[in-house]
Parts: structure tokens; C-alpha cells; sequence
């Protein structure tokens, strides 16, 4: 299969016949590989970002909830971000911070998520406020930095969260956008 | 070089090593970026997605589709953009008018669809109107576009009863 011999001049001890390996049929089946693979193969990987909207319910509200709850709030206008954070209840503990839109910045207020869903682990939820004139490729970039970690960070280790799949690649699980309501 | 006509009984032969190294590297490429995920969906070609670090992946096609000049939900055109911004006859309390009669349409026919596979009937609200759990639905859309316009489609989406938004993206790390 697929090798001939060829006759070389004498290395020594007369005329030596030397096996040569066929190559057509190998280029053969990856020219059919290339083909099929150029064919089926995504250059784009698409992914989703899921986003919430405030909903209004008549049904009663069957949770508890805490009186003393801390609450993050992201205000995106054309040229800035601002994130405020606050707790509900006294002690009152209120911080805002404001970020440009460049990668720096961005990258500051993305440490800064981290940070804070380090300090209160319980909540996963985080409401953004958009201007009418800001760009969807500014949303999508300041809700992938609230809410996903990136590839190479560690992951979070938060209380509840142990053994469930896929769930720790998020800083803040929850994004509703504010802004969408009547 | 053997010329073409000369008398020389001499044959050409082509070395194949270097070919089958440069199909090797790519045969390993392809298959490195192969995927054998059952959603595949082409993006269309009049608007240019948003990166994103995502590492969810899409698990539905999108049924809303908002190019550089137009609206799609499931494939139907229904809104002409004039300059990213939606005609003002088509806008109604905030949200646009042929997208929520569109997606009220998908809610009715989903919650029609969960009844008959539970046995029972649609569940109504106090108008007598069909009424279901409230859903989730994927938006593709131009990264250049004006968060009025998102909103104006979520507002849409959140009188049919839809309240979560998958918003397609382009993954970075690919």
C-alpha cells in the first residue's frame, strides 16, 4: 500500500532499493478535510448577555425580604459611568464612583464590581440606568464588565455557590435594566 | 528546470513535504475552532455586533433582529428606521407598536402551547386575555445603535410579557 521502491546509486554493497512513502493519497484526504472543515467551521463565536427588565406583578410577594439590604446601582450617561452603593437601612453607608468609558477606567470600575460582591456576597443583583443617546456597544461593554469575570481571573468564591456549574464565571448574575419602565 | 523539448529523459518530481506541513497546521486549526454546537446562526450581514467576554453561549436563534435600517422579528420585517430612530407612527406609550403586536402574538401562541402540553386550559387575566409565565427572548442588534431604541423594543417586549432579554454577542476569546 501506498509505497514503491526506488533505486538509488550503491551506498555500498550493491544496487539497495529504498521504500518510499506515497503521498497523494494523504494529501488526498486532507484537501476532503480542509474542505469539509472551511465549510462547517464558525469564525464568529456568538455568545449572550442576559439582561432583565422591571416586571409588575398582582401576585402577592412571597419572600421576606431583609430589612437591612444593600443595593448597587449603575448610571451610564455619553460620557461617564456612575456607580453608587448603598446600604437601605441604617447604618447608611453610601458610595458613588465615576469612571470615563475608556479601557482603563472600565477596568477600575470592573475591580471595583469585584470588590464589592466580595463585601456583601449576598447580593447578586445590580439595576443600571441608561441615558437615551448612549451607544449599545457602551451598554454591552459596562453590563460584560458588571457581570462576567474575565477568562484568565480567579474565580469568586462566594457562599452558596459551591458545586454549581458555570455560575461562578459571574460577578453579579442578575442585571436589570432600570430604565425600562413606563 | 527540464526544458520542454530537449532530448533529456530526466522527470520532474514535486516536493510534497512542505504542502502536507501547511495542510497539517491548518487541518489542526479547523479543528480547534471546529463546533459541534446544534444552534448555528448567521449573523446578519447590515449590523455588527457588540463584543462581549461571555462565556454563555446562544441556545436559540434570535427572534428579534435590529439592523443598521430595520426591524425582523422571526424574519418578518416590520419597522424601516429612519436614521436609527423609529417613525413616530409606529410608537405608542413608549414602545413600538408592530413589534409588541408581533411578540404578543409569540406569548399567545406560547402560552397556548404550554397549556395543551400540561391538559389544561390557556391560562386568562382579569381582561380574559391569554396569559403566561413571562418569557425570554434574543435580540440581535447593531452595536451602534442608541439605547433609546433598545429600550423602545423592551418596552415592546415588557407589555407582551416578555421580561428577560438575551442580547447576542460576539464573543472575544474566538
Amino acid at each position: 500500500m501506498g509505497t514503491h521502491k526506488k533505486r538509488r546509486g550503491s551506498g555500498g554493497g550493491g544496487e539497495a532499493d529504498s521504500p518510499e512513502l506515497n503521498l497523494m493519497p494523504f494529501i488526498d484526504i486532507f484537501a476532503m478535510l480542509n474542505t469539509f472543515l472551511l465549510v462547517s467551521a464558525s469564525f464568529l463565536g456568538l455568545g449572550i448577555l442576559e439582561v432583565q427588565i422591571p416586571f409588575l406583578s398582582n401576585s402577592p410577594d412571597v419572600k421576606d425580604e431583609p430589612k437591612r439590604s444593600f443595593s448597587i446601582r449603575v448610571d451610564l450617561e455619553e460620557s461617564q459611568v456612575k456607580v453608587s452603593s448603598l446600604w437601605t437601612a441604617p447604618p447608611e453607608e453610601k458610595a458613588e464612583k465615576v469612571y470615563k468609558y475608556d479601557d482603563v477606567e472600565i477596568g477600575k470600575l470592573h475591580q471595583d464590581m469585584i470588590d464589592l460582591r466580595t463585601k456583601v456576597p449576598e447580593n447578586d443583583k445590580v439595576t443600571v440606568y441608561a441615558d437615551n443617546t448612549v451607544k449599545y456597544e457602551q451598554l454591552v461593554k459596562v453590563i460584560d464588565n458588571i457581570k462576567t469575570l474575565k477568562d484568565k481571573e480567579p474565580r469568586l468564591n462566594l457562599p452558596g455557590q459551591e458545586g454549581k456549574t458555570g455560575a461562578s464565571s459571574f460577578i453579579f448574575e442578575k442585571v436589570i435594566i432600570g430604565s425600562v419602565i413606563l | 528546470m527540464a526544458s520542454a523539448g530537449g532530448d533529456s529523459n530526466e522527470s520532474l518530481s514535486l516536493n510534497l513535504t512542505p504542502m502536507i506541513d501547511i495542510f497539517s497546521i491548518l487541518v489542526t486549526f479547523l479543528l480547534m475552532s471546529f463546533s459541534t454546537d446544534p444552534t448555528n446562526h448567521d449573523v446578519d450581514a447590515n449590523l455588527e455586533l457588540p463584543d462581549s467576554v461571555t462565556m454563555v453561549t446562544m441556545d436559540e436563534v434570535p427572534s428579534i433582529v435590529v439592523n443598521r435600517n430595520e426591524i425582523f422579528v422571526n424574519n418578518k420585517k416590520l419597522v424601516t428606521l429612519e436614521n436609527g430612530k423609529v417613525p413616530q407612527a409606529d410608537i405608542q406609550q413608549g414602545a413600538i407598536m408592530p413589534v409588541y403586536l408581533a411578540l404578543k402574538e409569540i406569548d399567545d401562541a406560547n402560552a397556548k402551547a404550554t397549556a395543551e402540553l400540561r391538559g389544561e386550559a390557556p391560562p386568562v387575566d382579569a381582561n380574559g386575555e391569554k396569559k403566561a409565565k413571562p418569557g425570554e427572548i434574543t435580540i440581535e442588534m447593531d452595536k451602534k445603535h442608541e439605547f433609546q431604541l433598545l429600550k423602545r423594543i423592551m418596552l415592546s417586549g415588557q407589555q407582551a410579557n416578555f421580561i428577560t432579554f438575551k442580547l447576542l454577542v460576539a464573543k472575544e476569546s474566538i
